[in-house]
């Protein structure tokens, strides 16, 4: 198949109109607030928080604390893709962290100083981490190859820095904060995402401690709180996982069979499939 | 991931019709779902992963934001018509894009990822058919029905606007 000619390479309105999207681009500190997220997201599905100082920081506002010891179903965070992203993301984040101890918080103009402080490390840290380290990270948070355990001693204490007003579930920084003190009323409220992130937590919970019957009822539960949520899916392979472990393998390979015929090339495709046609 | 796809999947989000603010929040999203499902994804399905996963939050985001009457281009092309500037005069960057917003909306949203892919990301055919998971016999029909209905929708702009008589 011979390749049509592009649109954009006319000179018609059409043309112009395309022409206009090549300024399309994320503007500073939208990777840094991502990344930032993606640390959350680290902190819930793994094991254990490091540092105490940070734990209690984050029961005002994040959903860390309830999230802690989810990791069981939750993702592996062994693969090197894995590795990959925290090298992009983590150390951006205890770097910003670090950053953060000095740079008054929250405001759009911290936040926009954060951000380009934070280009650069961002760029230079992703194919290695380590040279970061040295630079001014408090002790608590040592920066280490990133081993499963060590994105979330980074990542808790580090996140609030790059929040934006819809990052709320980011926690607040732990250490050297006067405002760290104050109490969780001065929080910003946590975000639907955030919401919905921390009901499937508590249903992965307890399919990790094998109770099916329990995973089943927090996601009913969920699916009432969040109908049209974007992790839907995963509730509903959450839901599949659970009927299985409860036992009932007609009703788990019943919305397998469903879920694949939905989206027979999504990411779960693979384990629905196995589930439809009758495997464990 | 982040730092390789960051930008693409942000430029995919815009381009399927969110604002600069809601792409933003949605790649938030699409990264944090990505980061969740780590241990599924294939390494060489990630860029499908996150494209496919962005497709379904952007059109999350579209129907929330519709709901809220936030979107300004439910009516493709509607609302753009009656400015006094001529179509052969050079467009304003801005405006332009807004109206790219509204053309855009017009397709469905197959037919838009791949006139997206083509047209703005400048991905060769077989890449899109890679990405998207379908033949490239199907690339080249949606490419072709979208660019009907590009068309179609220009000439719309251009007769409203009243040039090219």
């Amino acid at each position: 198949m011979t390749e049509p000619k592009r649109l954009s390479h006319g000179d018609d309105l059409g043309a112009s109109l395309l022409a206009s999207a090549r300024g399309d681009q994320p503007r500073a500190g939208s990777r840094a607030r991502t990344a930032a997220a993606i640390g959350l997201g680290a902190a819930l599905g793994t094991a254990a928080i490091a540092s105490a100082g940070a734990a209690k920081a984050a029961a005002g506002a994040s959903i860390a604390p309830k999230a802690i010891g989810a990791g069981g179903a939750g993702v592996k965070v062994a693969s090197a893709l894995w590795l990959k992203l925290l090298a992009a993301g983590v150390v951006t984040m205890a770097v910003a962290g670090a950053v953060a101890v000095k740079v008054e918080r929250s405001s759009h103009h911290a936040d926009a100083t954060l951000a380009e402080r934070t280009r650069a490390p961002v760029n230079a840290a992703t194919p290695t981490p380590t040279p970061v380290a040295p630079m001014n990270v408090p002790p608590e948070s040592p920066i280490t190859p990133p081993t499963p355990e060590a994105p979330t001693a980074i990542a808790t204490p580090t996140l609030a820095p790059t929040a934006s007003p819809t990052a709320s579930p980011i926690a607040e920084p732990a250490k050297s904060s006067p405002r760290a003190t104050q109490p969780a009323a001065s929080s910003p409220p946590e975000s639907p995402l955030a919401q919905e992130l921390r009901s499937l937590d508590e249903a992965r919970s307890a399919l990790a401690r094998g109770d099916g019957s329990g995973a089943l009822t927090l996601l009913d539960r969920h699916d009432r709180a969040f109908p049209m949520g974007p992790l839907r899916t995963e509730a509903k392979m959450l839901r599949v996982e659970a009927l299985l472990a409860r036992g009932d393998r007609a009703a788990a390979k019943k919305l397998a069979t469903e879920l694949l015929a939905r989206d027979p090339s999504g990411p779960h495709a693979r384990r629905l499939r196995t589930i439809g046609d009758g495997a464990p | 991931m982040l730092d390789e796809s960051f930008d693409f999947i942000w430029r995919s989000l815009r381009r399927f019709g969110l604002s600069d603010d809601r792409a933003d929040d949605a790649a938030q999203q699409v990264f944090i779902i990505a980061s969740r499902k780590l241990d599924v994804i294939r390494p060489e399905a990630e860029r499908s992963f996150l494209f496919g996963t962005a497709m379904r939050v952007a059109s999350d985001m579209r129907r929330s934001a519709v709901a809220r009457r936030e979107i300004a281009h439910a009516d493709p092309a509607g609302d753009l018509a009656d400015t006094s500037i001529s179509p052969d005069e050079l467009i304003d960057q801005r405006r332009a894009r807004e109206m790219l917003d509204g053309v855009l909306h017009a397709m469905e949203e197959d037919m838009r990822a791949v006139f997206v892919l083509f047209e703005l990301e400048e991905m060769p055919t077989a890449e899109i058919a890679a990405l998207l998971a379908i033949p490239p016999g199907t690339v080249a029909s949606r490419l072709r029905r979208a660019r009907e209905e590009f068309e179609v929708q220009i000439a719309r702009i251009k007769k409203r606007r009243g040039g090219d008589q």
